[in-house]
C-alpha cells in the first residue's frame, strides 16, 4: 500500500527583499514527504532549511508556489495545519524564565486547549520519555542548554502532533545531550507518538542516523532526494580518503586542484592535535601520485586512510563544497 | 466553538500575565505598587488644585470632581491599553515566544485581549482606590454622589471593548517595529490622555485639533463615567453620548478586527513574527 503523503511542496519559491536587493532563499523547491518517516533536510546554513519550515509551519508566507501540511494548505487553512503540527527549534531560549519548566509546560498544554488535568498527565507522559525531572521545577533562566532544548522538545509534544518540526534540534549541544534527543526523536516515530518528524540539521551525521529519506539543499534548491542508501550510491564510482596532515601546511593544500580525478575535498581541522584531515573524493586510483605530490610540496603527510562514502560526501559530490564551508 | 477549551486558553493566559507581572515579588507589595505608582500622579494634580484653590480662594468642587475622575478613571484605559500594546514586544523580543504562542493559540488577536485583561483589571484596582483617595483629598463631599450601577458597568465593559480594540489595531502596527513598539503605546496613551477630556473639556481645544479628539471614544466615554458615578454631573443629553459611545465602539471593534487580519498576514509576509533585535 502506498504511504500517505503528509507534507508537500510544489515550486515553492521564497524571495526576501532589502531595498533593491532581492534574495532567494527557496527556488522552485518541490517536496513529498510520506507519513511514518523522518525526513531530513541537509544543507550548510543559510541553505534555506529555515526557510522551508517557517513557510510549512505557517510562519511565514512563501512568494509563489503550494505547499500541504497534514493535507490543508499552509497559507488558505493555516488555524487547520497549526491544530496538527509542533516546532521545536534548536540554539533557542524562548520561554518565560520567570516560571519554572513545569509551569511554562502547564501554561502552554491550556492555551492548547487542554485543561489543567489533561496538561499534568500529558507533562508526566512526557517526563518518563524524555527524564526531565531533575529541572521540571527549576526556573527556565536557570537551566543548561541540554536542559533547555528537552524543554523545548516537550512544549513541541504537548499538543500530541501528527507531524513534528525540528529545526537543527542539537544545535550547541553536547554530545552526550545531543545524543540523548537523537534516542528521543528517534522512539517517538518508532513507538507512532508523532506520525511524520520534517527535521533540518547540518550535521551529516544526524541525519544519517535518524533519517528514512534526506533531500539535500543548497541555495535554495532541492539538489537530491533518496534514503542515505540511495543518495551514497550516488558516488558509487568515486573513492574517498582521508588523508591527515599537519595543520601548519593546510595552506599549501590549494595544490589538490590540480588533479582533475579529485572530484572534491573538505578540510577539518583538529587545533588540540594540530593536524588536519582532508577528505577527498577521487575517480580513479590516483592516490599514489597525489601524496608524492604533496610531499614534494613540502606537506608533511601522517596518515592516509580509505573511507565509506557519507552524506557529506554525497553533498560535496554534487554541490562542490562541503557542508560546513561558508558561502563565498 | 469549544467554549470551555477557550475559557482553558484564557485563564492560562490571564494566570501567565499575573505572574509575569507579579512573579518579581509577593502579592501584597505588588498590589501595593500597582496602586502607588498612578496614585502620586493623582497627588500631584490634588496638590495642584489644592494650591490654586488656597492662592485664589476659589473652591471649585466642580473641577476637583473633574480632575480626580479624569485622572483616575483613565488609569483604568491606560493601563489596559499599555499592558495589551506592550505585550508584542514583550513577547517577541524578551521571551521570544511570540512565534511559538502564534503557533498554540489559535488566534492571535484574541490572545492579546486575554493578554490585556489582566492588565484592565489592576488598572480598576488601582482606578478605585484612586477615586475614593482623590475625591477625599480636594473636599468633594462623597455624599452627594449618587452612583447609576447599570450605567456604571455598562460604561466600564463599553470601555474595555473601544481601548482594547484600539490596542490591538496598535499592538498590529507595532509588529513592524521591533525598535519603536514600546514607544508607539506611550504615544497612544499620551495622545488619549491629551486628548480624551481628561484634565479638561475637549471644547478647550484650539478648532484645529478637535477633530482628532472626536476619533477617539475617550471623551464620550470620560463624560459618562463622571455622569454614571454623579448624576447631578451636566453632560448635556446622556443617551446621545452613549449613542455616540456605542456607534464609536463598533466601529472600533470593526476596524480592529480588519486591521489586524491586515497586519498579521502583512508580518506573515515579511516574516516577522519572529523579528528581533536580539538586545
Amino acid at each position: 500500500m502506498a504511504m500517505q503523503t503528509t507534507i508537500e511542496t510544489r515550486d515553492l519559491v521564497r524571495i526576501f527583499k532589502h531595498g533593491d536587493e532581492e534574495f532567494r532563499a527557496l527556488d522552485k523547491v518541490s517536496i513529498e514527504v510520506p507519513e511514518g518517516v523522518i525526513y531530513g533536510l541537509l544543507g550548510p546554513n543559510g541553505a534555506g532549511k529555515t526557510t522551508l519550515i517557517r513557510i510549512l509551519t505557517t510562519l511565514l508566507l512563501p512568494s509563489d508556489g503550494d505547499a500541504y501540511v497534514g493535507g490543508y494548505h499552509v497559507v488558505r487553512e493555516a488555524n487547520k495545519v497549526r491544530k496538527i503540527i509542533n516546532l521545536v527549534s534548536g540554539g533557542e531560549r524562548p520561554g518565560y524564565g520567570i516560571l519554572t519548566v513545569r509551569e511554562n509546560l502547564m501554561y502552554y498544554g491550556q492555551v492548547y486547549g487542554l485543561s489543567w488535568r489533561e496538561t499534568k498527565k500529558r507533562i508526566e507522559e512526557i517526563n518518563e520519555l524524555l527524564h526531565l525531572d531533575e529541572f521540571l521545577d527549576k526556573r527556565l533562566n536557570s537551566i543548561s542548554t541540554g536542559m533547555m532544548q528537552k524543554y523545548a522538545l516537550a512544549r513541541g509534544l504537548l499538543n500530541h502532533p501528527q507531524i513534528l518540526f525540528l529545526d537543527e534540534p542539537t544545535l550547541g549541544l553536547d554530545v552526550q545531550n545531543a545524543r540523548h534527543i537523537r534516542r528521543v526523536i528517534k522512539h517517538l516515530i518508532e513507538d507512532k507518538e508523532i506520525r511524520t518528524i520534517l527535521l533540518t540539521s547540518h550535521y551529516m551525521a544526524e541525519v544519517e542516523e535518524l533519517c528514512d529519506i534526506v533531500s539535500i539543499i543548497d541555495r535554495g534548491r532541492i539538489i537530491a532526494t533518496g534514503s542515505p542508501d540511495e543518495l551514497r550510491r550516488l558516488v558509487k564510482d568515486e573513492i574517498i580518503y582521508n588523508i591527515d596532515v599537519r595543520l601548519s601546511d593546510i595552506d599549501r593544500i590549494r595544490i589538490l586542484r590540480r588533479f582533475s580525478s579529485v572530484v572534491g575535498y573538505t578540510v577539518k581541522t583538529r587545533q588540540l592535535t594540530g593536524e588536519a584531515r582532508i577528505r577527498m573524493i577521487l575517480t580513479g586510483e590516483d592516490i599514489a601520485r597525489i601524496i608524492r605530490t604533496l610531499e614534494e610540496e613540502n606537506i608533511h603527510v601522517l596518515r592516509v586512510s580509505r573511507d565509506e562514502v557519507s552524506l557529506e560526501d554525497v553533498f560535496l559530490r554534487l554541490v562542490g563544497r562541503g557542508l560546513e564551508d561558508e558561502y563565498e | 466553538m469549544d467554549i470551555g477549551k477557550w475559557l482553558t486558553r484564557f485563564k492560562a493566559v490571564v494566570w501567565l500575565t499575573w505572574k509575569e507581572q507579579s512573579g518579581w515579588t509577593k502579592p501584597p507589595y505588588y498590589f501595593g505598587y500597582i496602586i502607588i505608582t498612578p496614585f502620586f500622579q493623582l497627588i500631584l494634580y490634588a496638590y495642584m488644585y489644592i494650591v490654586i484653590a488656597f492662592y485664589s480662594g476659589l473652591v471649585d468642587i466642580e473641577m476637583a470632581y473633574y480632575l480626580v475622575t479624569g485622572v483616575s478613571l483613565y488609569n483604568f484605559i491606560g493601563a489596559g491599553l499599555y499592558g495589551l500594546i506592550w505585550t508584542v514586544h514583550s513577547e517577541r523580543e524578551h521571551f521570544r515566544t511570540l512565534k511559538y504562542t502564534y503557533m498554540a493559540f489559535p488566534n492571535l488577536q484574541l490572545y492579546l485581549l486575554s493578554r490585556g485583561f489582566f492588565h484592565y483589571i489592576t488598572g480598576a484596582l488601582s482606578t478605585l482606590v484612586m477615586l475614593l483617595t482623590g475625591l477625599i483629598l480636594t473636599g468633594v463631599p462623597l455624599g452627594t454622589l449618587s452612583v447609576k450601577p447599570m450605567l456604571l458597568i455598562i460604561l466600564i465593559i463599553l470601555g474595555f471593548l473601544w481601548s482594547s480594540q484600539l490596542g490591538i489595531m496598535v499592538a498590529g502596527s507595532s509588529i513592524f517595529s521591533s525598535e519603536y513598539g514600546p514607544l508607539i503605546s506611550e504615544a497612544v496613551g499620551g495622545i488619549l490622555f491629551l486628548l480624551g477630556a481628561v484634565l479638561y473639556p475637549i471644547e478647550s481645544l484650539p478648532d484645529y485639533i478637535r477633530p482628532f479628539a472626536d476619533v477617539f471614544p475617550m471623551r464620550e466615554w470620560m463624560e459618562l463615567m463622571r455622569y454614571a458615578l454623579n448624576s447631578s454631573y451636566n453632560v448635556g443629553d446622556p443617551n446621545q453620548l452613549l449613542f455616540q459611545l456605542v456607534v464609536k465602539t463598533i466601529i472600533y471593534v470593526v476596524a480592529a478586527i480588519i486591521f489586524f487580519r491586515f497586519t498579521e498576514n502583512l508580518a506573515r509576509k515579511k516574516g516577522l513574527l519572529e523579528a528581533t533585535l536580539h538586545h
